[in-house]
């Protein structure tokens, strides 16, 4: 067992030889939206063509850096010069970069992005003073793009592990939990739970083996923030949660991802093998005596697993329905013993406060939600992007500066936040919003697991709630009445008048549903599954009006042909037909 | 993947010797049961009743409560997928440009009117979830292949490409999420537009 300064020196010197050496590096993005672009066929091209002339030159991988807008994306450095990026890859435009930047040796100002840092360079803009990247604060997102995922020297030399070797030979567990306390980090999936108060629960649990557990279950869709962790960082994950081991005294780990991340998967499983074929995790770790077993656990595709206890019982093998509480899980979590379970990214960010103290993480955001936050940012934008922005700044930052604001010709209708459960809210309101929590929640909505999705006039309000009603719906465990045939019900409903049958009930019929699913359900998938109709009807009441008195859909989504298509008849008929109907 | 010879709900000889290989290496409990259906589904491509029942008597459960749990998820298949598989993406940036009109589209040009797969076993049609390519909307996957910005003209290239059975799809992704065996969700024909 080499100690931990050995361990650091070998891989800084292992970096330093692949990022100092004297010959062009070409760096392709890999992350599952890269691929999905086309960044293999593109890394494919280059390796071709360095193996055809016997180029010295470097060909590694990294991963998304939040610009996916120009994926596939790629960096090239030139000896002693800046690392410039060049979006919208092709194999042929690896040939023509290939044949002008790599052998003729100048960049090509015309095809390049940006350039890496705050100095213009030839005529290239530099990233750091771009529209995309000013007002962001990268503290989760500071290695993306900057080294190799899949290589734990790369995260060893940027100062990896520091914290953890930190947290087991200086620090008490109670240090840990009252420094978090005291950072004010909370959870980051959505509740806002303070990390620290959770870690106290379960560090002063009596029963052992306990565990702890990552919820990287992201079924939000529209969200991919934790997706760009794992597949950008994944040891700062892994230093997270050994970090969390160690103070909650948790032996065993579990890292839940669903399935549909398979490159994730792949990065966590192997950045846990490298970890502890490196000694630091395992029985013994960093020789400091702390044992703590991770594994991977991928899901089976769920959207409910997402929730702490329902994913709890798909490790044991069951139904992915949310348990009953209490008790709760830092008394008898999985197996029946005591765990923590929290979000990707408020694990991501023990490492930083262990190594940089409370005040540095308080240094940004607001009094009450300090620290940054990742959000995606998709649908009817210029630039779909991920980005890390600190707590309390607008909302129309991200999306008129960052995202670059919508296409041409398009206006700002409204806003979905927080996936399916979040709710949609209207342009003038979404205007105000600033990005914490308590103004979303008198806005009606959920800032949730931090996607956003961009909506513009061509789409129909209605049609939007349908589509969330149904996906609810779908999801739903069936437990409780409610929510099993509530959102039908909606479904239902929003398709009757989609196709030229709405009543003047119904409207009221829909608030009942939402009082009924909100109040009777029992876990937040059965009370949030409404709020999309809630909220569609809050903002955009006109819109219903139109559609249920005078068949007119403004986005032109809606057919009206026919009222024959209610296949469930409502529980309590609306009472009168008025109107066309 | 081999099929499966004769009656699903028989287990030869041989495929117990199979399954009881998939399923030595986890303990006997119930928390192992998805990980032996997973192999048992990378090995014979679903999981066909036999073998659920041999995994559930592994891990000391009822064959009902395991079929209970199984159930719950869709990335378990009961059925055998299509020799092709084409996937919709689910998610609202995908949904807002369209991506049910598409579908409907294609399983109208290869004549799937309900159901996941064609009836000659040639192609699964299915839907997954969002996992975050959103720059690429609407997408879908055909195999491996990623068909970033979709328009009718491609659904209408790919519909032909796989009736035709001819051109097989490069397999070039990282190993895209498995086809679900859930039917689709609605037939759409009332929204044209999504």
């Amino acid at each position: 067992m080499t100690d931990f300064a050995t361990l650091r020196a070998q891989a800084e010197e292992a970096y330093r030889q692949t990022v100092e050496a004297n010959r062009p590096r070409i760096v392709v993005g890999m992350g599952t939206c890269e691929i999905d672009a086309g960044a293999k066929s593109v890394y494919r091209r280059f390796e071709e063509l360095i193996a055809a002339e016997k180029a010295d030159v470097s060909l590694e991988i990294t991963s998304c850096v939040g610009m996916c807008w120009a994926e596939p994306l790629i960096q090239i450095t030139l000896p002693g010069g800046p690392r410039v990026f060049y979006g919208g890859m092709t194999p042929a435009r690896a040939e023509e970069i290939f044949r002008d930047v790599i052998r003729g040796g100048r960049h090509r100002a015309d095809l390049a992005l940006y350039v890496w840092g705050d100095q213009d360079y030839e005529g290239i803009p530099a990233l750091a003073t771009s529209d995309f990247w000013h007002g962001q604060e990268r503290r989760l997102m500071a290695r993306f793009g900057n080294i190799d995922p899949e290589n734990i020297d790369h995260y060893l030399a940027t100062g990896g592990y520091q914290a953890f070797h930190q947290a087991l030979t200086e620090m008490k567990p109670e240090d840990i939990t009252t420094l978090l306390k005291d950072a004010g980090l909370t959870g980051k999936g959505g509740a806002n739970f303070p990390a620290g108060v959770k870690w106290d629960f379960l560090r002063t649990a009596a029963v052992t083996p306990k565990y702890a557990i990552c919820n990287a279950d992201e079924g939000d869709a529209g969200a991919w923030v934790n997706r760009e962790v794992m597949e950008g960082d994944p040891h700062l994950l892994v230093e997270g949660m050994a970090i969390g081991s160690f103070a909650m005294g948790a032996e065993f780990g579990y890292v839940y991802i669903r399935n549909e991340y398979p490159l994730a998967i792949a990065r966590m499983e192997k950045a846990i093998r490298d970890a502890e074929a490196k000694g630091i995790l395992g029985d013994n770790c960093l020789g400091t005596g702390h044992a703590f077993h991770l594994q991977v656990y991928h899901g089976h595709g769920s959207y409910l697993c997402g929730e702490e206890t329902a994913l709890m019982e798909s490790i044991e093998g069951r139904r992915g329905m949310p348990r009953i509480k209490p008790p709760f899980p830092a008394q008898a979590g999985v197996f029946g013993k005591p765990s923590n379970i929290n979000n990707v990214e408020t694990y991501a960010n023990v490492p930083s406060i262990i190594l940089n103290g409370k005040d540095w993480y308080r240094s940004l955001g607001t009094e009450k939600s300090p620290g940054t936050k990742m959000f995606s940012l998709s649908g009817s934008l210029k630039r779909t992007c991920v980005i890390e922005v600190p707590y309390g700044v607008p909302l129309m930052l991200l999306v008129e500066q960052m995202a670059g604001g919508l296409p041409e010709g398009r206006t700002f209708k409204a806003l979905q936040p927080g996936g399916p459960l979040g709710g949609v809210v209207d342009a003038a309101t979404a205007r105000e919003l600033t990005l914490e929590p308590p103004p979303f929640q008198a806005a009606g909505v959920l800032l949730g697991s931090g996607g956003f999705v961009v909506l513009d006039e061509t789409v129909c309000m209605l049609d939007l709630s349908r589509f969330f009603s149904h996906f609810c719906a779908r999801e739903s465990c069936t437990r409780c009445t409610t929510c099993r045939i509530g959102g039908m019900y909606s479904v239902d409903v929003l398709k009757r008048i989609q196709s030229g049958g709405g009543k003047p009930a119904d409207i009221p019929y829909l608030g009942d549903l939402e009082e009924s699913m909100r109040l009777d359900s029992y876990c937040v998938h059965g009370k949030n599954s409404p709020i999309a109709v809630a909220t569609t009807i809050r903002y955009f009441k006109e819109e219903y009006d139109e559609h249920i008195y005078q068949h007119v859909c403004r986005a032109g989504v809606c057919t009206f042909a026919g009222a024959g298509l209610i296949q469930i008849q409502p529980m309590t008929p609306p009472p009168e037909r008025m109107g066309a109907g | 993947m081999p099929p499966i010879k004769g009656d699903p709900r028989v287990l030869t000889a041989e495929d117990k010797r199979t399954i009881d290989a998939l399923c030595a290496p986890h303990p006997r409990q119930q928390s192992s049961l998805f990980r032996i259906l997973w192999a048992i589904q990378g090995q014979f491509g679903y999981v066909f009743p036999a073998a659920l029942e041999r995994a559930a008597w592994y891990c000391k459960v009822s064959p009902t409560r395991a079929y209970g749990a199984m159930s719950f998820y869709t990335y378990f298949r009961t059925k055998p997928l299509g020799e092709h598989v084409v996937q919709f993406c689910e998610g609202p940036a995908c949904y807002i440009r369209g991506i049910r009109r598409l579908e409907h589209h294609f399983r109208e040009k290869i004549g799937l009117h309900e159901g996941v797969t064609t009836p000659d076993g040639s192609v699964t049609v299915t839907e997954f979830e969002c996992h975050g390519s959103c720059h690429l909307a609407p997408y879908l996957y055909v195999d491996d292949e990623a068909v970033p910005h979709a328009t009718e003209a491609d659904i209408d290239r790919i519909a032909e490409r796989l009736r035709g059975n001819g051109g097989r799809p490069v397999a070039n992704g990282h190993g895209t999420p498995s086809a679900s065996v859930v039917p689709p969700s609605e037939p759409d024909a009332d929204n044209p537009a999504g």
